[in-house]
């Protein structure tokens, strides 16, 4: 019973921490420039810059996701477990590290190669992007692979059985009885690219307009000692997170009733 | 139409060996077995959907081994049935043919199933609100209109209660004989084996160890694991004193002598076998062998009694299952026969394979 009431405490405490800090958060919004601040060229582009990104970055993790972790979900195959493995790799790896390392890349042959196709990422949307899709896609798979363990894979049999390919069966039977699941996959992979930082401003910098994401506007607004500026766009920010948090649970929650 | 010949198949650490299995157009080909001794896994590496280590898989001449599972020809059934759940009863049906090359014979088989089964109600109704023995219905007559002609089904009765299950027997055979599709039918239930069952393979870890026809499955098991598994409760140790052909003569300790049918050559030890329900208790003496035993213990109920007598001059318990569920006194003394024709010989030293 004493470890039962710990446990609890502990949950209860570690909520209470986060909203201590959205109340800190509120005593600095409010002032004669909040509605200015909101709706400011600046702000607004940087919210359409964010939106525009993460929507990219979580459409392309999520198409390339999804065969993966159906591959990790049906086989095994020598080595699957060191991709498994790997798929951990942004999460091990700071983001800033990350961001570095895409740098790198295009320093390489290889990367010179891309860059010589007309693939512009440093300083440009595409860096966003880049940088929110390789920050996100192991965690994609991850979720991803997640829900499809849980449809049993005799239907999947069934309907090859039944004269269905692999992939018609995946499409027939799998992406339908998984939906629910992707969908909130997709929103919590979005969510995760919209508030990424550390990758984005090492690979795109922070070009107002261009290249100035929230969380990049954030950290400038900060660094200018702005705070009610910075508390605008982290209720934005703030905003969107939560509204994704509850559609995802929403949807999780009919999934499991359905 | 199918043919099986030397299939080996590998999953873990269990292996499947060396299996031959032949299923003909309108027959039902029932295999028996105990929990894990490889059922499933023999009809996923006939569908397709396990490689095959070693072996053929023929359909109707035709070499399919390589083949995917889309490209044999062959429907299967699992356990759950695995109806999809996104789609209605309809869209279940017509899954098939969306895929099949027949759409039209599919769809006039498709009518002809719905009129014939009365699943014309259930065409709207989500999987959810469909009863079990609606669901059998389904997954037979989706296999069916799918263009399928060769149908492996996993158990399909397993979780239906008793009464029921007879029922959905009926449909399956009649469905067979309709439709003259080749069924490859895997169970654990001996009166399922036995009722559906045109030919009989038991399969024992990992091994076929006895193939046939029902009756001579039923009444010759190979073993005396087979013998076991296929409900022979009673089973002694005996001596063989002649054999002529079929016929042969054994002692056997608390029977004495023992006139009972044996298949092939036996040599060594044996055991004789009968079936507690086929043998015949009190009354006047009938020909067959006649054994006397005292009533250890007396089970009535269901309309019938199960008797376990201590034959005597030995330590053997004999089981008899006796109809009109009367009662007997522990201690009774009774008579009973064994007719002839019921008693058989399996070879008691080590199980052959």
């Amino acid at each position: 019973m004493k470890f039962r009431r710990l446990a609890l405490l502990s949950a209860f405490g570690i909520v209470s921490l986060y909203g201590l800090l959205v109340l800190s958060l509120l005593g600095f919004v409010g002032g004669a420039d909040f509605w200015g601040t909101l709706w400011s060229s600046d702000t607004l582009s940087a919210v359409r810059l964010s939106l525009l990104a993460a929507t990219a970055s979580a459409i392309l993790a999520m198409l390339v996701a999804l065969p993966a972790a159906w591959a990790l979900s049906r086989f095994r195959f020598p080595g699957s477990s060191w991709v498994d493995m790997f798929l951990e790799f942004p999460m091990i790896v700071s983001p800033a590290a990350l961001g570095a390392m895409i740098l790198m890349f295009f320093r390489t042959t290889p990367g010179e190669w891309v860059q010589g196709l007309g693939v512009d990422v440093v300083f440009a949307f595409s860096g966003i992007v880049l940088a929110q899709f390789l920050t996100t896609v192991g965690i994609a798979v991850r979720l991803i692979k997640a829900v499809l363990d849980e449809i049993p894979v005799r239907y999947e049999n069934v309907a090859r059985s039944l004269g269905a390919s692999s992939f018609q069966s995946f499409r027939s039977v799998v992406l339908p009885l998984s939906a629910r699941g992707l969908l909130a996959s997709g929103i919590l992979v979005w969510a995760k690219a919209l508030g990424e930082f550390g990758a984005t401003i090492t690979v795109a910098g922070s070009l107002p307009g261009k290249t100035e994401t929230l969380p990049i506007a954030i950290f400038l607004e900060l660094g200018k000692a702005n705070l009610e500026g910075a508390s605008v766009l982290i209720l934005i920010l703030l905003f969107f997170g939560v509204s994704v948090l509850a559609l995802t649970r929403l949807l999780v929650r009919r999934r499991n009733l359905a | 139409m199918l043919e099986v010949r030397d299939l080996w198949l590998e999953a873990g650490d269990f292996r499947l060996s060396g299996v031959d299995l032949g299923v003909e157009r309108g027959e039902c080909h029932v295999l028996i077995g105990p929990t894990g001794a490889g059922k499933t896994l023999l009809l996923e590496g006939i569908a397709g959907l396990l490689p095959a280590a070693k072996g053929t898989v023929l359909v109707d001449g035709g070499d399919v081994t390589s083949l995917s599972p889309e490209g044999r020809g062959i429907a299967y059934v699992p356990q759950d049935l695995a109806l999809f759940p996104h789609l209605d009863v309809e869209e279940n049906l017509r899954f098939g043919l969306r895929y099949s090359r027949a759409r039209e014979e599919g769809e006039r088989v498709l009518r002809d199933l719905i009129s014939f089964l009365e699943l014309g109600p259930l065409l709207k109704r989500r999987i959810a609100g469909l009863s079990g023995g609606e669901r059998q219905r389904v997954a037979l007559v989706r296999a069916l209109a799918a263009g399928r002609r060769l149908l492996l089904l996993d158990e399909p009765f397993s979780a239906i209660h008793a009464g029921l299950r007879r029922e959905l027997w009926r449909v399956l055979r009649e469905l067979i004989a309709r439709l003259s599709p080749g069924v490859l039918l895997v169970t654990h239930d001996v009166e399922e084996a036995f009722f559906l069952g045109d030919r009989v393979s038991v399969l024992l870890d990992g091994k076929i160890r006895q193939s046939g026809g029902r009756e001579e499955v039923y009444r010759n098991p190979a073993d005396r694991e087979v013998a076991r598994l296929l409900g022979v409760r009673n089973l002694f140790p005996a001596e063989l004193r002649s054999q002529e052909g079929e016929r042969a003569v054994l002692h056997c300790p608390g029977l004495g002598r023992i006139q009972a049918r044996v298949r092939g050559r036996i040599q060594g030890p044996c055991l004789l076998g009968f079936r507690g329900e086929e043998v015949q208790v009190g009354g006047e003496p009938r020909p067959g062998n006649e054994g006397r035993g005292v009533v250890r213990e007396c089970f009535p109920g269901g309309g019938k009694t199960l008797l376990l007598l201590g034959l005597q001059g030995s330590d053997q318990i004999c089981e008899i299952q006796v109809p009109g569920g009367e009662e007997f006194a522990v201690g009774e003394e009774l008579r009973f026969w064994i007719p002839e024709e019921k008693a058989f010989v399996v070879p008691s030293g080590e199980i052959r394979s």
